[in-house]
């Protein structure tokens, strides 16, 4: 049986941005190819000190996944550059942004999660790249675990940033190779994961994370988007009231 | 005791909003009678500077609970001080408890703001403590200092510089603020390297505390990267800049 790759995903204005009339800042990109052997998911929250940061981070998003894609060997062959390689493409093409849009580089202040597979015969290669706050879960053997924690400061308002002086050193990337059937990812801002995530002892809500998982494995993608939707309009916005967003990739 | 401290613990497990902890160090001398004899710069005895303080407190609870937001971060304490400092109230989610009455402490006298602030670092420390242990995330404390007198001891000389290094490393924000003309503010200014402290105009403690309700509000709903700035038009409404 062919293995089936799912991806969906989903942004929503928080409770505070929509009182204050604000966009939402969080923006996702999912992409699957034709031929269902590769995939890519990516979000970006944008920073609250910029009222433009969610053009930073929709570009952010856009980008990621192409470059990934295009540059999938290169990067998985060492990901010990790759970091550096990411960062100054999405930084490069930033820039050319803001001078579109008459902004500074700080504008477009964002943290990036993402995580791009490709499919081999019984196995995935995956690489998945992290700054800033949100988390990264994957699922192995029936058991989700973190992939790539919240980087943060002491306070509640301070995290790096994509356009941060230190973020080429700051850029996590992480690698690997794991068993095709029943892998999966999933990646959420900071305002998604105060509901995914178990911040008391790090570790992701293994129900919710499990029932997400097990959702994609019925349902197809147009469907799985819309559950996501309803619920992070539904208990995730109870929970935060910052935006909130939240990718899955299941291979099934 | 113990009952409490299973409801406070709980009460972090729950609600997963970062907190916003504010420490109010506030003088509770007999000069806040307004009573000259009793030290106070000018006679003020109706209404009585202490009297307007207590009801700022509770203008300060009712503006956060009315906030959707702020009434779930943020999180008060209250220390008085005369010649000694005494908790008056522990931090506590601001839904779960309702604002206590600061006495005057007529017994001792005295002004001892040295005390009073080590005993807020005591209390914002061990919060940290429990935020950290229940995974709760928090914003820089605040610590705000009102005295309308001079110091009558030395405690504040050393607590002081703990407290501006802490300021300057951006761990703690500090509002100093005089009451009356009595009050040292080069005293003050110690515990402030960024922010100069401010005097209080008149009895205006309900404009004060309407101003710090709205700016905890503010910092509340702030989100990574985002630098909150102060409401300096507001300020205009309770001090004399």
């Amino acid at each position: 049986m062919h293995s089936l790759i799912r991806v969906a995903g989903c942004s929503m204005q928080g409770r505070v941005h929509e009182k204050e009339k604000k966009p939402c800042q969080d923006k996702h990109y999912v992409w699957r190819s034709k031929d269902k052997k590769e995939a890519g998911i990516a979000l970006a929250d944008g920073a609250g000190s910029s009222d433009y940061s969610q053009i930073g981070a929709e570009y952010s998003v856009t980008a990621i996944i192409p470059f990934v894609k295009k540059n999938f060997n290169e990067l998985f062959s060492d990901p010990a550059t790759a970091g550096g390689k990411i960062v100054n493409y999405l930084l490069g093409g930033l820039s050319e942004v803001t001078l579109r849009s008459n902004l500074i580089l700080n504008d477009m202040a964002c943290t990036l999660l993402f995580v791009h597979i490709l499919c081999r015969k019984k196995t995935i290669q995956y690489i998945a790249g992290h700054i800033g706050d949100g988390v990264i879960v994957f699922v192995e053997n029936n058991k989700i675990k973190v992939l790539s924690k919240p980087e943060r400061g002491e306070h509640a308002n301070e995290t790096i940033f994509l356009t941060s002086k230190n973020s080429l050193s700051r850029f996590r990337v992480y690698s690997g190779v794991m068993l095709k059937r029943k892998a999966g990812f999933i990646i959420m801002s900071d305002g998604a994961a105060e509901t995914l995530y178990v911040k008391r002892n790090k570790e992701p809500n293994q129900i919710y994370c499990q029932t997400i998982f097990a959702y994609c494995d019925k349902n197809p993608q147009r469907v799985i988007t819309k559950a996501l939707c309803a619920n992070l309009n539904g208990i995730f916005r109870e929970v935060s009231s910052d935006d909130c967003s939240l990718c899955v990739l299941r291979v099934t | 005791m113990a009952k409490d401290l299973i409801l406070r613990r709980q009460d972090l497990i729950e609600n997963p909003t970062p907190r916003v902890p504010i420490c109010l160090v506030l003088d509770c001398s007999p000069s806040m009678s307004g009573d000259v004899s009793c030290g106070a710069a000018v006679q003020q005895t109706n209404p009585r500077p202490i009297d307007e303080l207590n009801e700022g407190i509770k203008l300060l609870f009712n503006s956060i609970l009315e906030d959707e937001v702020a009434k779930y971060a943020a999180e008060i304490s209250i220390v008085a001080f005369s010649e000694v400092a005494e908790q008056v109230l522990d931090f506590d989610s601001i839904i779960r408890v309702s604002p206590p009455t600061v006495e005057l402490e007529m017994e001792h006298g005295g002004t001892s703001i040295g005390s009073g602030v080590i005993k807020a670092l005591q209390l914002l420390d061990r919060r940290k403590n429990e935020y950290k242990d229940a995974g709760v995330d928090y914003f820089q404390p605040w610590m705000v200092l009102m005295t309308d007198g001079q110091p009558t001891d030395d405690t504040h000389i050393e607590i002081s510089q703990d407290v501006s290094n802490l300021v300057s490393n951006k761990k703690l924000t500090v509002f100093p603020i005089g009451i009356g003309k009595g009050a040292d503010m080069s005293v003050l200014a110690m515990f402030s390297p960024k922010r100069s402290p401010l005097r209080l105009k008149g009895l205006r403690f309900k404009e004060f505390f309407e101003w710090l309700s709205k700016s905890i509000a503010a910092t509340s709903r702030s989100t990574p990267g985002e630098k909150v700035s102060l409401n300096t038009d507001g300020i205009k409404g309770w001090s004399e800049l």
